[in-house]
Parts: C-alpha cells; structure tokens; sequence
C-alpha cells in the first residue's frame, strides 16, 4: 500500500500524540540501579583490592573455578580438569562457548596468562607461582600446570573468593605488566561495561552480556549459572550514606552497597516490601602492634596488652546495634571454615597488670599510637584500644592522622625518633583471610611480614604444611594450632568483627547471600 | 560624541582588563609554586595508596619509580612547570586518565550549580532586600530580616536533608540525588537541581537580602532620592534608575565574594545530592594523594577568583562612571 504524502504525515502524527506512538515496538529495558559510596577508580582486578573493585571484577570478569557458600570449589570457565597420582601435574581444559567481550573466543593462552599476572601480585597467586616449575598451553581451549615443589591449593587459589580476583583476562591485557593497571573492563563474565555511556564520579553502565553462556547448576555465590534476568546494570556513586538510604526508599536505586548503622531503623520501619537486608560481608577489626620497636617487642608486654583488651567493650564502641558488630575470637572469621576459639585469651585486667609489673616496662615512654581520623570504624577501636593502654598505666601520644598518611607511615619500620610507631589498628574482610595462606594478617615472616612485623617460625612452619595438606581434617588441626600460636605470640590482636549489610528494594528477588554483591540471579519485580 | 565616549570606555575596560589578567599570572604562578611545595611535604604516598594492602615494599617502591615519585623536588617541579607551558596537566595516579579530561567531566556540573545559585540568590536576594528596604520597619522588613537570619545561620547539609525530607521523601515532587546534563535532558535538569540550588543558595540569598535592605536604606535618605520623592516621581522609577543604581557597587561586591564562596561551599552540596561535580573530584583527590588532580583543580580555582574579582571590578564602572576614569 502506498501512503500518499497527508496520509504519512497523518499518521505519523497520529503516532506522535498517542502515547507510546512508534516506541511500542520498543520493548522496556530492565535496568537495576545499584547505589555505592565510591566507584572504583581503579578497575584492575590483578592491581587493587577494596570491596568496589571486586563487586565489578565478578560482574565483567569470570574465573576459572569459584567457591560456593560452603566454600567448595566448582569448576566455572573450566569445563574438565585432572590432577595426576602425586598431585604435581594438573590439566585443565576450558568450557565451550566462552568468549571475551570483544567477540575474540578465550583461550588457553589468555589464561596462562592471567594467572601468570594475577600470580605475580597477590599473595596466594604468589604461592602458586612459587610452586609451579610449569604453566603452558597445551591446546586452544587446553592448559597444563606442573608443580615443582607441593602445594595443596591449587584449585582453591583459581576459586578465591576475596581480593585480588583471579579473573580472567584477554592476552593483550594479561601481557600489562602488574605494576601497571588495565583501565579497560574487557572480560567474558555476564556483564559489558558500557565506557560511552558511564560517567566519572557519577555512573558505571553495564548492559547483559547476552552471549555469555551460563553453567547449567543453580546460582551458589561466585559459582553455578550466572543468569542475568534484567538488561542494564548501573552503578551510581552515591558518597552520602543517609542518601543512598533515601534514593533507596524513594525509588531512585534498587540496591545499595553498605548500610550505615545508624540507618538500620528507617530500612526495618518500612517493612521488607520496601527494603530488606539482603546479605552482609564481614570484616574482623585488627589491632597491630609493631614487634620490632620497644615496649612491644617484650612479649609479656604483648601478652599484658592483650589480656587487658575487652572485646566487648570495642564492638560497643564500633556500633550499637549488635548486628553491625560483635565480638569474635576466631583468627580466619567466625562463621567460616576455620572458625575457632583456640587460645583465645580471656580479658583479665588484674593478670595483664600483673604481667606490666613483671616486665619492668618503663611506663615514662610514651606509646606511639597511630589513629586514623574520622573513619566510621577505625577511629573508635583506635580510642579503646588508648584507653585500654592508659589503664596499664601507660601513656598515649595518639597521632591523628588521614588515611593516605596511615598507609605511609605505618610501612616506617624505624624506632619512633625517625616516625615510627607502636601500635595502629584496620580491618581486614574476612573473605579474604579466611585461610592461613590468605591472610595477611597471620603472616609472622618478621621484617617481611604484614606491618608489625611479627616473628614466629613455628607458625610459619605450621602455614607451611597447611599450604601442602589436602586432607580437610588436617587442615582443621593446623589452623587450630596457628590461631593458638598467633595468641601465643600476640602477632597480631583480632578484637572483633564488624558486619557491613546490603540493602535491597522490595522490587528484587532472588538476591544472592553472600559477601559481595553479585548481581546475577536477581530478578525485578515490574 | 556619545560613540566616541562609549568607545573610549570600552577601550578603558579592555586595558584594565588586560592589565588585570597579566598582572595575575604572578599571582597564578605563586599559588602553583605553593600548592606544588605543600603537596610535596605533605605526608602520604600515592604509591603506597595505589599498591593497595596486598603489595610489598619492592612493588610500592617500583610504583613511585614509575610514577616519577622518587625524583628531587626541583626535577619534579621542573617537569610540572613544563608539562604546564605544554597545556599537558598530567595523568590521575588513580584513574590514568588525563587529568584536563576528568575536569572537563565534572566541570559542567559545577558551573551549572554555581550559575544557577547565583541567578536564584541574587534574583530573590535583592528583589526582598529592595522590598524589605522600601517597607523599612513593616511587617514584610521583619521577615525578611528573620528568615535571612535563620537562612544563614543553617548549615547547607542541616537544609539539604530538610527539603529532601520535604519534596522528596513526604511529598515526592522531586528526586533525592544525580545530576543530569541539560544536553541530555532540559527539563531532567532542571528537576534535579532545583533543591541543591536552594540548598546552596539560601545562605548567599539570605546575605544578599541583608546587604541590599541595608544599602537601600542608606541610599533612601540621601536628598536626590527626597527629591525625587518630592517631585512625585511613581515608587518603581525612583527605585531602580536612582536608588538601585547607587546601591549596586555594595551588593556587586557582595554577589563577587558570594560567587568565590560558592566554590568552596559546592563540595557538601555535591557529596549530599551526589552531583558528579569539581568539588568531588578534588576531595576525593586530596584523600588520595592524586596530585596531579588538585594541582590542577586548585590552579583553576584561583584563576576563577581572579575572573570574578575582575568581572566585579568592571562592573563598578558600569554603575559608577567615575571610576572609568
């Protein structure tokens, strides 16, 4: 049928004022708008940890294997793998179906790699690469990993669930040295980042990888089928906590990251068809004390300290409301595999005094406490722990100093004439030090350690063997036997856990419980 | 004889403008040196921020080679200031991304706050300071004097949070946060500046008020304004040619300290209604460490105040013709 030129303009005007004219071709596009206090400005998952990096690493990137909430490892871009008899030769052979965001297919190569790159920042990935006498190509979709010394993590370090992400990554990217970030976001995971249409300090846009290929079991975490029921992800910097609350409750965004405390009863007043918790990640509250500058390289000085310390008294500080906070005496996290209350001490103010007595620690010398200012958490467990100090009859010189300057300082190993310190305090998440092998706080290599600079041998023979025992059983017995050590020597001091929740709108469903913020499996309600 | 004198003015104007843009590079100069010097000594490292928790001393210590860290003082002011000349601001230690390219992002947020806030405080500013002025001692004088008082005691976040609570939250007319470009959508824009806009405006609307009732005031008991009075001339034209005239020089000068102050006051504004805008950018920036991002946003911040101080020093021409002179 030909239109003569006043039907067409008829018509189109016809179009034009009803509504939805032509854009009933169209169909909706589903878009779920997740609200965060800051948008990673470093976007590499091999370069930076935080919280942020990894909710878009999972999103855009994949891995080779991932632990569910069990922490069991399932296989995820791999498709069939074999270990030999003696467990030093490992194949994989990669799934059908996978390819980049770019359209190019993934290859062994790009594999080989990333573990290669990711292996040479972090601290398990650097374990495994110690290990490994050879990583190659075998095939297009196939590799090999041979061991030259034996380590029993193998697989659990390609499923690490915490920072640095052992994601996946293009040869042109994994090639990056890994002391240069990547800035672009090409992966093959279930999301697209979208650069042209994400904003600066404002929004990050992904759109649903509709050619990726999810694993046929249930969604369980980082593990299962990553199915994604809507069309667009944005990720909207919101730095003002009561706002992101507010957008929330208004409508504006669907999800936001981290709950303030004090908001809690605003979310629970509106009922779950308004907003709901979701899930939480833990982080456990850290104190360290530097073993290399006196009084704390005394250990009964240590041993005083940490008998003094009330973990009560500290998570009070930190929040009031219990479920942001409680006490926890487990060095890998309560609530996960290793949880244990081996050797944990018992606040006892009289002993601790007692034991300051016995030292013959000169009180005159003021301890050097470095105090991060105005931080939610850190600040609070700082003024206990100061306290805790005066009450043994010590002195404090807190130096209230910012972040960046924290980071700096606390690196000084020197005595405290030329900047050094006593002791300080931070957070570790759970999620990432849940194994004597991921967590840095554990480590007790003296002036290689993590800062405070423990020393222990025993302990790093006990982390050792754990690195080289398959056996689940035993695994169990040597992080009972390093947590006893770690209190023994009062390498570091866990004074409690801190919960961080997620809040989700009423609108989604299906939301997955678990430490980071996933974002397949969710389905909005219209 | 008129278009002479007119283009003896404008020619005027033009000298002193440009008298006043040479005479600021110094003053530009002097700020870099000082914000190059205190960046340097302050303490922090970028390397040790950007290697993240997971790094070792040796890997830091590779960053801060790679980022140029570990040179003197004078080499690494010596490639800024060249780096300058060349219009080349540097790369974010963050972000890599050049820097110029993330102000320019987050540039027309700012300036599209600061204009608007303006337009809205001196608007309503003066028209109630006049107002209040001409019904000195009434009813509607005290008012204004009350509200203005309550206006610029509150802090911007107490306001922000009562009219998101307001027309967000109860009465749903407006968004709680985001910023949307004009460009992409005129009337988005609009919605979601308006309460950020009053937030930031209020405290400049409130001095503004104060200071154009007092100088209204004054101007009103001086004799041409009698006279005029006398000569029956209708209240409109009495107040804008003779008393608004000689009021303006005060209240110009107040709107220029306004406009400086509003630079500043933008960064609680941003954060609480998350606007993506300079102010952000520069805090996030200093917790850092990301130098080459507030070198560059603070030199542009002090080129702005110079701009604005030189447009308020021109514009007292326009009311005051001796001053050309």
């Amino acid at each position: 049928m030909k239109l003569n030129k006043r039907e067409f303009l008829g018509l189109a005007g016809a179009a034009a004022i009803i509504p939805g004219g032509f854009a009933f071709a169209q169909e909706k596009k589903s878009v779920l708008r997740y609200g965060l206090s800051s948008l990673p400005r470093t976007t590499d998952p091999h370069f930076r940890t935080g919280i942020q990096v990894r909710t878009v690493s999972f999103a855009v990137y994949d891995m080779l294997f991932a632990v569910n909430d069990k922490f069991e490892v399932t296989p995820q871009m791999v498709d069939t793998w074999t270990v030999s008899d003696d467990k030093m030769t490992y194949n994989f052979t990669l799934r059908d179906g996978l390819n980049w965001h770019d359209d190019a297919p993934v290859t062994a190569e790009d594999c080989v790699l990333s573990i290669r790159r990711w292996g040479s920042r972090d601290q398990v990935g650097q374990l495994l690469m110690e290990a490994t006498s050879r990583l190659e190509p075998t095939s297009e979709k196939s590799f090999v990993l041979e061991l030259g010394k034996p380590f029993a993590f193998v697989i659990e370090s390609l499923a690490k669930p915490g920072s640095l992400v052992p994601a996946m990554m293009p040869k042109r990217y994994a090639e990056t040295p890994a002391s240069k970030p990547v800035t672009d976001l090409i992966g093959s995971g279930p999301f697209k980042h979208v650069p042209e249409e994400s904003r600066d300090g404002h929004s990050m846009v992904f759109v649903k990888n509709t050619e990726y290929v999810p694993r046929s079991e249930p969604a369980n975490w980082a593990s299962g089928g990553k199915v994604v029921n809507f069309d667009r992800l944005e990720l909207i910097e919101i730095p003002d906590a009561t706002t992101q609350l507010n957008a929330l409750l208004n409508g504006e965004i669907d999800y936001i990251e981290t709950l303030s405390s004090d908001l809690l009863p605003l979310v629970e007043a509106r009922g779950p068809e308004v907003a709901r918790i979701t899930n939480s990640s833990v982080v456990q509250l850290v104190v360290r004390i530097n073993h290399l500058q006196p009084p704390f390289n005394d250990l009964k000085v240590r041993r005083a300290f940490q008998l003094a310390v009330n973990q009560q008294d500290v998570v009070s500080a930190v929040a009031s409301n219990p479920a942001f906070a409680r006490p926890c005496d487990a060095v890998f996290g309560c609530g996960n595999q290793y949880e244990s209350a081996v050797g944990a001490p018992i606040h006892d103010m009289d002993k601790a005094l007692a034991l300051i007595a016995e030292s013959g620690v000169d009180l005159s010398q003021p301890i050097v406490q470095l105090l991060v200012a105005n931080a939610s958490t850190l600040t609070p467990v700082g003024e206990v722990m100061a306290d805790t100090l005066r009450k043994l009859g010590f002195t404090v010189d807190q130096q209230i100093v910012d972040f960046p300057t924290f980071s700096s300082r606390r690196q000084n190993q020197g005595p405290i004439s030329e900047g050094g310190w006593n002791i300080a305090n931070t957070t570790v998440r759970t999620v990432e030090s849940a194994t004597p092998i991921e967590s840095r706080a554990v480590l007790t290599n003296g002036t290689d350690a993590w800062w405070g600079w423990p020393e222990d041998a025993v302990n790093e023979d006990l982390r050792k063997q754990f690195g080289e025992e398959f056996d689940i059983a035993k695994r169990k017995e040597l992080t009972d036997q390093i947590q006893a050590r770690i209190y023994e020597n009062v390498s570091y001091m866990p004074v409690g856990e801190m919960l961080s929740l997620s809040v989700a709108s009423g609108r989604l469903e299906n939301v997955l419980d678990a430490p980071t913020n996933f974002f397949w499996n969710i389905s909005i309600k219209p | 004889m008129l278009i002479r004198t007119n283009r003896r003015g404008v020619e005027a104007i033009l000298r002193y403008s440009i008298q006043r843009l040479l005479a600021a590079i110094p003053v530009v100069a002097i700020v870099a040196l000082i914000i190059f010097s205190l960046l340097f000594l302050a303490p922090g490292d970028p390397a040790a921020l950007l290697a993240g928790d997971s790094a070792t001393p040796e890997m830091i210590e590779e960053l801060r080679v790679r980022l140029g860290l570990d040179q003197s003082y004078f080499v690494q002011l010596r490639i800024w200031v060249l780096s300058i000349f060349r219009g080349d601001f540097g790369v974010s230690i963050f972000s890599g991304t050049p820097v110029l390219e993330l102000v320019y992002d987050r540039i027309e947020a700012t300036a599209a706050l600061s204009v608007v806030t303006t337009v809205f405080a001196v608007l309503f500013g003066v028209s109630l300071g006049m107002i209040a002025a001409w019904r000195a001692g009434g009813f509607v004088d005290r008012a204004v004097l009350v509200l203005s008082a309550v206006f610029f005691s509150f802090p911007s976040f107490v306001i922000a949070y009562i009219l998101i609570l307001l027309f967000a939250m109860q009465m749903q007319l407006l968004p709680v946060q985001g910023y949307v470009s004009f460009q992409d959508d005129f009337w988005g824009f609009w919605v979601k500046i308006i309460l950020p806009c009053i937030t930031l405006g209020l405290p400049f609307l409130a001095l503004l008020a104060r200071i154009t009732r007092t100088t209204v005031i004054e101007v009103k008991r001086e004799d041409f304004v009698r006279t005029a009075v006398a000569k029956g001339l209708p209240t409109n034209q009495i107040l804008m040619p003779h008393v608004m005239k000689n009021a303006a020089i005060p209240i110009v000068t107040m709107v220029g300290l306004g406009v400086s102050h509003l630079i500043s006051g933008v960064v609680v504004v941003e954060t609480v209604f998350a606007i993506p805008g300079i102010g952000r950018l520069v805090v996030e920036a200093i917790l850092q460490r990301d130098y080459p991002v507030i070198q560059c946003v603070t030199l542009l911040s002090s080129f702005v105040y110079i701009v604005v101080n030189m447009v308020v020093d021109i514009s007292y021409s326009f009311f005051d013709p001796r001053i050309k002179r």
